[in-house]
């Protein structure tokens, strides 16, 4: 007797629904799955009632030149996502890779996929970086994304393509939901990521996104109804996962603003040191710790607060006569008569607050928005996040520091440019996971401050941010930087200018691993 | 008012708190003082693993560079003694033909040596009619 061979299971299984494509761009999506250097796949196409003749004589066509297509005809229109879903009903492969009908795979996606597959056998999720391709062939816009960035997932799908998801986990997840058309794959991918084992990015960019008129490639803006449906999503999110949120489009940009609602109201205790200098700030010769002080105690909201002022002892008498002319109970005044010495000031400041958060803060900054410490400290709700730092802006509104970049060396991201504009895939928009942030202004859970030693001595002017950002790493923590808030930042003018080689030395022996290394911000 | 606190380190700001310092007083620096101490132990600990991690990392890329090294070394020494057998096979094969040549030489000479000798040259003359009458055939 003869039994029949089971059928086996292959790795791969490619969703793409199909609804009248360009036939160009089929054709280029056809012949991108074909090219795939790796085989063990089947590609689970769904036709969701194509009015152009043309797609399901294609789509036939296709089914009788390799075994491995399988072809579903929908009796009528239902729409992306039950197009989706009828796709992942005829799917059998351990993973699920997700293919629009119009884009293309890289030969190799498939293949380096299966790589990282195999190196991590409890991997539930891979993404690819990706680029576009406009009506030309030629590609663009290429997206080097970050490493796992839950922070910065919930205000952008910035995953997206190519994703490859266990098979058995989307079923269990419920696959495509209805009520999400547009945003779809964000608010499967959201229900992923909660129950994922392990999330892996693949820096290469395995995936060509097909920008047609009308399509999201070309403008993130082109479908509000899609980003109204992430907003949905992301909501439905956080209200899954228990944390008491508000979600409001980051305006102007079509991205998501998580606001995290405060479970309390912890003691901050803001540190600044400072050695009173003056400097002409908005044309007007300013005392800058007087004017840095004057604008926490006037224009925050957030009411439990303590301000050290670290003061150098030989600092001109109208600073200190400025600081004790300010009358509030909140401000203490703490001299320091040692050689400069940034970090030890700092240090010393916090060991002589109590709040359960420090903040570190430049003497040449000026709070803008009432609610900066409110919106700093809501990312610190997270236990392992240690550290948020806002926009810094420079006294003409440029950029001052949009957090840390290792890319090549440390140093302040997108410094001197202009504050308009998202930034590149919105970077400059999204509050976002980075590998640093500047002391000039960094909130710090003062557990994690302690756990790590503080600042770094052996760093008296330049690099002690840096090499507190990356001890926070490695014992763990994950670091903030939000767009949300912002301040400014007279830079320069708090410490003594120039920087020591012995310190360039000094950072290189503890951190130059992490050098041009930087898992979230890979932008030059 | 901005309230003054004693400092850590340093003097202290005049003031009339300092003026009221007890032994209380004198008890919290202490404790600030090795509260700050505490903080700078830790960073010299964390500090010296950061520094062992970085001279590991560099060990390991040294490492790779070595074995890669090695692996170049043996692939140039491989070839190296791959161009030596083959330069010692066309040395064996120039002896060879060298050899060959000096053989030819002799033999030439040998040649010579007859086509010089008396015996030759009286043969040559004894056959001379039948060469003479096998060149009247060939034309006929």
């Amino acid at each position: 007797m003869i039994h029949p061979v089971p059928r086996a299971v292959p790795r791969f299984s490619i969703i793409t629904p199909v609804f009248n494509p360009p036939s160009d761009a089929f054709e280029e999506c056809i012949e991108s799955v074909f090219a795939q250097t790796f085989s063990d796949w089947e590609w689970c196409l769904v036709d969701d009632c194509s009015t152009n003749s043309w797609v399901r004589q294609r789509l036939l066509q296709l089914q009788a030149h390799d075994t491995r297509v399988r072809i579903f005809f929908r009796q009528s229109n239902g729409g992306i996502v039950a197009a989706s879903n009828d796709a992942l009903s005829l799917a059998e492969g351990d993973f699920i890779a997700l293919l629009d009908n119009d884009d293309a795979l890289h030969p190799s996606a498939l293949a380096k996929v299966n790589e990282v597959i195999l190196a991590n056998g409890n991997v539930d999720y891979v993404y690819t970086d990706e680029d576009k391709i406009d009506d030309s062939g030629r590609h663009y816009d290429t997206f080097l994304k970050p490493d796992w960035s839950p922070q910065r997932f919930l205000a952008q799908n910035y995953c997206s393509h190519l994703s490859i998801i266990r098979r058995s986990l989307v079923n269990s997840v419920g696959r495509f939901r209805s009520g999400f058309d547009g945003s779809q794959d964000y608010d499967l991918f959201l229900r992923i990521i909660e129950r994922a084992r392990l999330i892996i990015h693949i820096p290469e960019v395995l995936y060509h996104w097909r920008a047609v008129l009308g399509s999201t490639a070309r403008a993130s803006d082109e479908k509000p109804y899609a980003f109204i449906a992430a907003m949905k999503a992301v909501r439905e999110a956080l209200a899954r996962r228990s944390i008491l949120a508000t979600v409001t489009k980051a305006d102007p940009y079509p991205f998501q603003r998580v606001v995290r609602q405060l479970s309390a109201f912890p003691k901050i205790s803001i540190i600044i040191p400072t050695c009173g200098i003056h400097k002409r700030v908005f044309g007007i010769d300013t005392c800058l710790v007087v004017n840095c002080v004057e604008s926490i105690l006037s224009k925050s909201t957030y009411l439990n607060i303590e301000v050290v002022v670290v003061i150098d002892d030989h600092s001109p008498e109208d600073a200190w006569t400025g600081l004790r002319a300010i009358a509030d109970p909140r401000l203490r005044l703490l001299s320091y008569d040692k050689p400069f010495n940034f970090s030890s000031k700092c240090n010393v400041g916090v060991v002589n607050s109590d709040g359960e958060y420090v903040l570190l803060l430049n003497d040449d900054t000026e709070v803008i928005d009432e609610q900066w410490l409110e919106t700093l400290a809501s990312y610190l709700e997270e236990p392992d996040v240690a550290m948020v730092g806002p926009m810094l802006l420079l006294e003409d509104g440029r950029i001052q520091s949009a957090g840390h970049s290792n890319t090549p060396i440390p140093h302040n991201f997108r410094t001197g440019q202009s504050i308009q504009g998202p930034g590149e895939f919105g970077v400059l928009a999204v509050a976002r996971e980075c590998s640093g942030i500047t002391g000039a202004c960094a909130l710090i859970r003062r557990t994690a401050y302690e756990e790590v030693g503080g600042l770094s001595p052996i760093f008296p002017k330049a690099f002690n941010d840096v090499d507190f950002s990356f001890k926070l790493l490695d014992a763990g923590y994950r670091i903030m930087w939000t767009p949300h808030t912002r301040l400014f930042h007279f830079e320069t003018a708090s410490r003594p200018t120039g920087v020591e080689s012995s310190e360039v030395e000094l950072l290189h022996e503890r951190w130059q691993r992490r050098f041009d290394n930087d898992k979230y911000c890979r932008l030059v | 008012m901005a309230t003054e606190i004693p400092p850590v380190r340093g003097r202290s700001v005049p003031s009339e708190a300092d003026a009221e310092a007890t032994t209380d007083g004198h008890l919290r620096a202490l404790l600030l003082e090795a509260q700050l101490r505490l903080l700078e132990s830790r960073d010299f600990a964390i500090g010296a693993a950061a520094r062992v991690g970085e001279t590991q990392t560099r060990l390991v890329t040294k490492e790779i560079e070595l074995a890669n090294a090695f692996t170049s070394n043996h692939e140039q020494n491989l070839h190296i003694q791959n161009h030596i057998a083959h330069i010692a096979r066309l040395e064996e094969a120039l002896n060879g033909v060298t050899h060959r040549v000096h053989e030819l030489t002799v033999r030439s000479r040998q040649l010579d040596d007859v086509y010089a000798s008396a015996t030759w040259r009286i043969g040559r003359i004894v056959l001379l009619p039948i060469r003479i009458l096998r060149r009247v055939l060939h034309r006929s």
